[in-house]
């Protein structure tokens, strides 16, 4: 329950945070806070115009790709605090939920008959098979961890008792890091304000939409960064601190997570598309070097 | 014509509702129960009685299907079509009867008639020459399976001195059991279509008429996996390497395949090989619950059961669906090459949502049934990560690896399936012409689509009614799946809640743009003005990217004239392009190449003089005097 009030309370602020600390880095003003949220109220409140060649999928997908985030948002705990929906190896429908979104929007971009967005959806496909992988040995390695399947158990029994424990989760959040920026399509993967159709992925696929959907995209976006917040902030979370303290943590977490986000935009270039694919296999192997670990500490691996 | 493929339908039906009737209650019951028939005897067991479901479900839809698909064809003989429709009745009833024998011989013999009906089934089209050599490849093949399958039947008979299937459990008893399994797994595999024996199913599938390649894609194939199925029932004690050998084949199988589905222009081909795939993902289940039987863990050894009995029957679903809509744009269109399709759901919508709602079943996404057993695959990977030993812990490390690659790619393949070929603007003539097919063509597919649902939304009651086929694998199945039924329940209240959430945000989304202006225009050309159909990104593109990224497993061949100095002025020029099978290339082929060499080499003999023939006797005559007088013989 708070996990979801916190993910749409931060969702709200997130992107303006990032977009800030672009601005301060680069000596500009730059927008409010708030600009974020007035663009997607502004947006959702205008006409639309779809394109001749599209079918219901153009309208249907915004619809699923929405739905989905907020669904899997609702599989996410707060530290010990349960969340809505949980069962056993939910994290395989937190996983799939996130691919489903993908399927549509890949979809919705294959709609226009337009070649720029065949080459987004092209890329958001492979980008979106890449990084699965490292998501699921994550999953799989806290899993056997702590002997639990859902997300809620995960988080709650996870012991970080030792030192090497906490290098573990330090890796962890890196790649959970780096996969929010992947699935949110942010650097080094893709670049939300480059200016030419052929370098991007994300801003490609939508360049037909307008209006209540392009609006509701861009809140899905914004939702989708604050998940992966709550995500990487239940990490810190430790169950000793009372609830109004963890919630403190998770809004610092949330907002360094955001600052972070802005700095690595300022001062670093895209990777050529080309690079991509290696840069996420590394995620992947960053991971197995956490499953190995979680071997280790279980004693299954003796060395 | 077509009058004597809806009496063999009628057949078909009879014999549908006689072998449900039968087996039914042994579902229902557990109870074994046989009837013969003279020196035939048909034995009705739970893992028998739920093939008899499967197989029967998947023929009606496919004949159902094949009367309507049948109506261009009214040029054939009534020979031919005569020939067809018992064909199709005759693997309808041998395919029953393979999963009724209960010794080697009688399902040898089933198990021939099996293939030759399907030969003669994808010989139907046999005026092309393709054709006629695709069904003799397969035919060929078909019996390098059966030789290993008699082979199988040897080394048991002359081990035990029976026959029966029984007489399996005292071989395993007795010997390692690798040396029957491996004969019967290379004969069975032929058929399921595992790497390397995968090579006939790419070209059989496409080369059938629409309605046989959905019924042998879907059921077929599946009795392969059913005769593996039955020699694991005879099992016992540890088999753990097996069960890592058979999950590794499955793996590269599965990953394989994929790929060669992600690179291919000709749908049915694209589907064949995702076939291919989902037999990998039915050899990783296999091999995981042969694991978790041998080292004793029963939440593993049921997951992974579960896992395979339900993926058999989802596949068969909705790859009975995604044939037959392929069948009806093939009908609609003349072509099954992506490249020259497109724009096809502003044509015939009706069509193309049934083959995206299948196709998000086969990606295994959420809401549709083939999320439900890919769920079981990764609970019973992710068990098995967990409750086992640094070895078989890293095993099922990998499978987890595969499936969300599996997973990945099947997404890159089938949004590149219906992105290309059915969305967007048509790329040619007869795209641009399709009209949507008459209900009774999207009729099975409809029924196929709501037993999809139903299975997606109830997936407990599924498993309880075939609890008795999972119990005959894992004996303590039943404690394992009391306490996976409030999970199944839940996955089932999620994927009709997310549906429902769907439509609740539809409704809100039209409320509030109830008031806003809608208008209609071109796609966005981004600054360029000439944008037309041949601009789209084709299949061939949409591959591209991943096969950069593995072009030592999927090889693209290019064929093209490089631009010479002295083409000073450009002219018309073609570039195409050929993916092949790199493991057909380089294990079918090779021995083909060599046989028709060493051929042809003695074919200098056959001068086609009369002269010569009777110099060739003249020597036979001489050789066989000189060998006579030196005493020889």
């Amino acid at each position: 329950m708070i996990s979801i009030a916190l993910i749409l309370l931060s969702s709200v602020f997130f992107i303006g945070i990032v977009n800030r600390t672009k601005s301060i880095a680069s000596g500009r003003i730059g927008p409010g806070l708030l600009q974020h949220l007035k663009d997607i109220v502004r947006l959702l409140k205008k006409g639309s115009v779809t394109s001749t060649s599209s079918s219901f999928i153009f309208q249907l997908a915004p619809t699923i790709s929405f739905v989905t985030v907020i669904v899997a948002c609702l599989f996410l705990p707060f530290g010990d605090q349960p969340s809505i929906l949980s069962f056993q190896y939910d994290v395989v429908v937190f996983a799939y939920l996130l691919a489903l979104g993908r399927f549509s929007m890949i979809l919705m971009a294959m709609d226009t008959a337009s070649p720029f967005e065949g080459m987004g959806a092209n890329r958001e496909a492979l980008y979106g098979m890449l990084v699965e992988p490292a998501f699921f040995v994550l999953a799989g390695s806290f899993a056997v961890l702590t002997g639990h399947t859902s997300l809620n158990e995960i988080f709650r029994d996870m012991h970080l008792g030792s030192g090497v424990s906490y290098l573990m989760a330090a890796f962890a959040v890196y790649v959970f890091l780096q996969i929010a920026m992947v699935e949110n399509s942010r650097l080094p993967v893709d670049d939300p304000k480059t200016h030419l159709e052929l370098t991007m992925v994300h801003e490609v696929i939508i360049l037909d939409n307008s209006g209540f959907d392009l609006g509701m995209i861009l809140a899905t976006t914004s939702i989708r960064f604050a998940m992966f917040g709550v995500l990487i902030s239940n990490f810190a979370l430790p169950p000793m601190v009372p609830l109004w303290g963890k919630i403190i943590i998770a809004i610092v977490v949330m907002a360094v997570f955001a600052v972070v986000v802005g700095l690595l935009e300022s001062f670093r270039a895209r990777n050529r598309m080309k690079r991509n694919p290696q840069f996420i296999f590394t995620l992947t192997s960053i991971a197995i070097l956490v499953f190995f670990t979680v071997l280790i500490l279980t004693n299954k691996l003796v060395l | 014509m077509r009058i004597s493929f809806i009496l063999a339908t009628m057949i078909s039906a009879a014999m549908a509702a006689l072998s449900i009737a039968w087996s039914v209650p042994v579902l229902v019951n557990g109870q074994a129960a046989s009837f013969a028939y003279g020196p035939l005897v048909f034995a009705i067991d739970p893992l028998t009685a739920f093939m008899v479901v499967l197989i029967n479900i998947g023929v009606l839809l496919g004949m159902v299907y094949g009367i309507s698909y049948l109506r261009p064809y009214a040029s054939k003989s009534f020979m031919e079509a005569l020939v067809h429709a018992v064909a199709m009745v005759t693997l309808h009833g041998s395919m029953l009867a393979v999963t009724m024998m209960r010794d080697m011989v009688s399902l040898l013999i089933m198990w021939e008639i099996m293939s030759m009906s399907s030969f003669l089934l994808v010989l139907f089209e046999g005026e092309k020459a393709r054709t006629r050599r695709v069904a003799l490849s397969y035919f060929i093949q078909m019996h390098i399976g059966a030789f290993f399958l008699l082979l199988a039947t040897m080394v048991l008979a002359g081990q035990t001195g029976s026959y029966t299937f029984e007489a399996m459990g005292l071989f395993y008893a007795q010997k390692p059991a690798w040396m029957l399994f491996l004969p019967l797994f290379l004969g069975f595999g032929m058929k399921a279509g595992f790497l390397p024996l995968h090579t006939w199913l790419p070209h059989a599938h496409p080369a059938a008429p629409s309605h046989v390649s959905g019924v042998m894609s879907g059921v077929m194939i599946k009795l392969g996996i059913y005769g593996i199925l039955r020699t694991i029932l005879f099992m016992h004690g540890d088999q753990s390497m097996l069960g890592v050998a058979i999950l590794s084949v499955g793996i590269i199988t599965g990953l394989y395949a994929i790929l060669q589905a992600i690179v291919r222009n000709d749908l049915k081909r694209l589907l064949a090989y995702s076939s291919v795939e989902n037999i990998g993902l039915l050899g990783i289940s296999i091999g995981m619950a042969v694991l978790g039987t041998s080292i004793h863990n029963d939440v593993i050894a049921t997951l992974g059961w579960t896992a395979v009995l339900l993926h058999m029957v989802h596949h068969m679903l909705f790859k009975v669906v995604l044939f037959q809509s392929a069948g009806n744009i093939y009908v609609a269109t003349h072509t099954r090459n992506l490249n020259e399709l497109g724009g096809l759901m502003r044509r015939m919508p009706k069509t193309i949502t049934v083959f995206v709602l299948g196709a998000l079943a086969i990606c295994g996404l959420p809401p549709l049934n083939g999320f439900v057993s890919e769920f079981l695959m990764y609970a019973a990977s992710i068990e098995g990560m967990k409750n086992s030993g640094a070895y078989f812990s890293i095993v099922n490390f990998f499978v987890l690896i595969t499936l969300c690659l599996i997973g990945g790619l099947a997404i890159i393949a089938f949004t590149k399936a219906i992105g290309v070929g059915m969305l967007g603007e048509p790329r040619t003539e007869p795209a641009r012409h399709a009209t949507e097919r008459s209900w009774f063509m999207r009729l099975p597919q409809q029924i196929a689509i709501g037993i999809m649902i139903v299975m997606a939304i109830v997936p407990q009651l599924m498993i309880a009614s075939i609890s008795a086929v999972i119990r005959s694998f894992s004996p303590n199945s039943d404690i394992v799946l009391a306490s996976l039924m409030p999970t199944m329940t839940s996955l089932g209240i999620f994927n009709a809640s997310l549906v429902g959430a769907v439509v609740v945000v539809l409704a809100l989304r039209k409320i509030a743009t109830r008031n806003a202006q809608r208008r209609e225009g071109p796609t966005w050309g981004c600054g360029f003005t000439e944008a037309d159909a041949r601009l789209q990104y084709t299949s061939t593109t949409y591959a591209d990217s991943t096969v950069q990224l593995i072009s030592p497993v999927v090889r693209v061949h290019a064929h093209m004239h490089a631009l010479n100095d002295a083409d000073v002025f450009p002219h018309a020029r073609t570039y195409t392009t050929d993916v092949v099978d790199v493991i057909e290339e380089s294990t079918i082929q090779p021995p083909i190449a060599g046989i028709n060499y060493a051929l042809r080499r003695l074919a200098v003999f056959h001068t086609g003089s009369m002269r010569t023939y009777i110099l060739y006797a003249f020597v036979f005559i001489i050789a066989i005097a000189v060998v006579t007088i030196m005493g020889v013989i």
